[in-house]
């Protein structure tokens, strides 16, 4: 049964790879534009520290608005805006261009998420020692929000494993890729269980890693 | 060192305004262990909380350490607040770092270098007596330590001010004492001024040279408590300061 399998190995791992590109490019938008959208919600939100209603307004609209669209509308949607950003509209960098949006809008909505449960007691303490506010986003909030953003990290990441699944539709390739057009399209069960096993054992090993880095950093 | 000049502060609710403080003057000379007391919702922690501007009066001049904080620039008002320290009821220490990392935040904030830095989280953990804790957790403390590593932290930048909102109210009243002791100690050893803000006449008696009653907004009356046997006039100062005492006034007081 499980002799196709081995002889469909090279494109076994070539899928991972793809997922692997796919999941590495959106994972670290998240971290480089989630977090400071995430901070600046928080901030435009909060009336001890830069109340901006209008700013925190449309910047909540934009993060909504990306987050109500099932990813595979928004990956086609955004075609015309991927062909820009990557230059091309296939393969797993092209797809990480919708990826990396999904991913930045999720993750800033956790990161926002995770800074309102430091307590106000405490940025008021900086506050009145005479804290920058930037002084008070990395030493207070940031610093005592972290376990809570790398479980949000986390959560992001594994569901950006299962949106990735949805990249074939643009040739993006990867793990989901591979369990459709073998395991469904010609009825290789065995493809099927194998990636369905892979990704089982890619969460849990996710998690994991989430679950121990966040009870390492948490003090509280 | 304080004056607080007609400052008010109104609070716009869906129910309407709330008059929090009528527009109150104040005077807090260098050296003071001044005592605000006065029943829940009378306005004291927002009268204290003006002082270091953390709540912005609606109306009127603060003035500290002759800095005017409510005419000065933001950069400006960050550099007044460094020569101000406070502690709070809840202690608001950062969880995620240890004893010495939080006694270290207020020294880091204005820039001091790692060595100087480290040498004064040293001395500050020996004016509270933790030296032997310094990389523990707060949740590591009980709640008098925590309020001890809090008041280090605002000894840390050697300020010249120090505001005290409520800071015995969660403890118990052993722990209590040996709080009010270290803040003795401090007023003593620096000379920093002190406002101190309780509901709680027997702690306010203990430590306070002079004291305002403050209630519904407004100051009652104020009493020193060097003079020979003060006398409570208002009806509201006797419920707080007579009721309360089984010993007379001043006796125990600080001076």
């Amino acid at each position: 049964m499980f002799d196709q399998l081995i002889s469909l190995l090279p494109e076994i791992g070539y899928a991972i790879a793809q997922t692997g590109i796919m999941l590495l490019i959106s994972v670290t938008s998240a971290v480089l534009f989630g977090i400071p959208v995430g901070v600046f919600l928080y901030f435009t939100g909060n009336s001890q520290l830069f109340e901006r209603p209008l700013l925190f307004r449309v910047t909540n609209y934009i993060v909504n608005t990306v987050r109500s669209l099932p990813f595979v509308i928004l990956l086609v949607a955004m075609i015309p805006l991927t062909r820009i950003i990557a230059g091309t509209t296939i393969g797993p960098v092209a797809a990480a261009v919708p990826l990396s949006v999904a991913s930045t809008a999720y993750f800033a909505r956790l990161v926002e998420q995770s800074l309102r449960e430091v307590p106000k007691g405490v940025i008021e303490a900086a506050l009145g020692m005479g804290a920058t506010h930037l002084q008070i986003s990395w030493k207070v909030l940031l610093a005592e929000a972290r376990s809570g953003i790398v479980l949000g990290m986390t959560l992001t990441t594994i569901s950006l494993l299962s949106y990735s699944a949805m990249a074939g539709i643009v040739g993006g390739g990867g793990i989901g890729d591979l369990a459709i057009r073998f395991g469904y399209y010609r009825f290789q069960t065995d493809v099927m269980i194998f990636t369905v096993i892979l990704l089982i054992a890619i969460v849990h090993t996710i998690q994991f890693i989430g679950n121990t880095l966040a009870k390492h950093l948490d003090k509280r | 060192m304080i004056a607080l000049k007609q400052v008010s502060k109104i609070y716009r609710t869906k129910d309407g305004l709330v008059h929090a403080v009528a527009p109150t003057s104040l005077r807090i000379e260098e050296g003071d262990v001044y005592g605000i007391i006065g029943q829940s919702g009378a306005g004291k922690s927002t009268l204290l909380r003006m002082m270091n501007l953390l709540e912005k009066p609606t109306s009127g001049s603060v003035v500290v350490n002759g800095v005017d904080l409510t005419g000065c620039s933001k950069k400006e008002l960050r550099k007044a607040r460094q020569s101000i320290g406070m502690i709070f009821q809840h202690f608001h220490l950062l969880n995620n770092r240890t004893a010495a990392d939080n006694i270290a935040f207020p020294l880091e904030i204005s820039g001091v270098p790692k060595k100087l830095r480290e040498k004064r989280v040293k001395e500050c953990l020996e004016v509270v007596g933790l030296e032997d804790k310094a990389s523990s957790y707060p949740s590591q403390l009980s709640g008098g330590q925590k309020q001890r590593v809090a008041i280090a932290r605002a000894l840390a930048t050697d300020p010249k001010v120090l505001l005290c909102d409520e800071p015995t109210s969660a403890l118990d009243p052993q722990t209590t004492q040996s709080i009010l002791q270290f803040i003795r100690d401090i007023r003593e050893r620096y000379g920093v001024t002190i406002v101190f803000v309780s509901h709680d006449m027997e702690v306010i008696k203990q430590i306070c040279n002079k004291i305002t009653v403050m209630d519904r907004g407004t100051l009652v009356e104020t009493l020193d408590l060097n003079q020979a046997n003060p006398k409570p006039r208002t009806e509201i100062a006797k419920l707080l300061i007579e009721k309360s005492s089984e010993s007379p006034i001043g006796a125990t007081a600080y001076v």
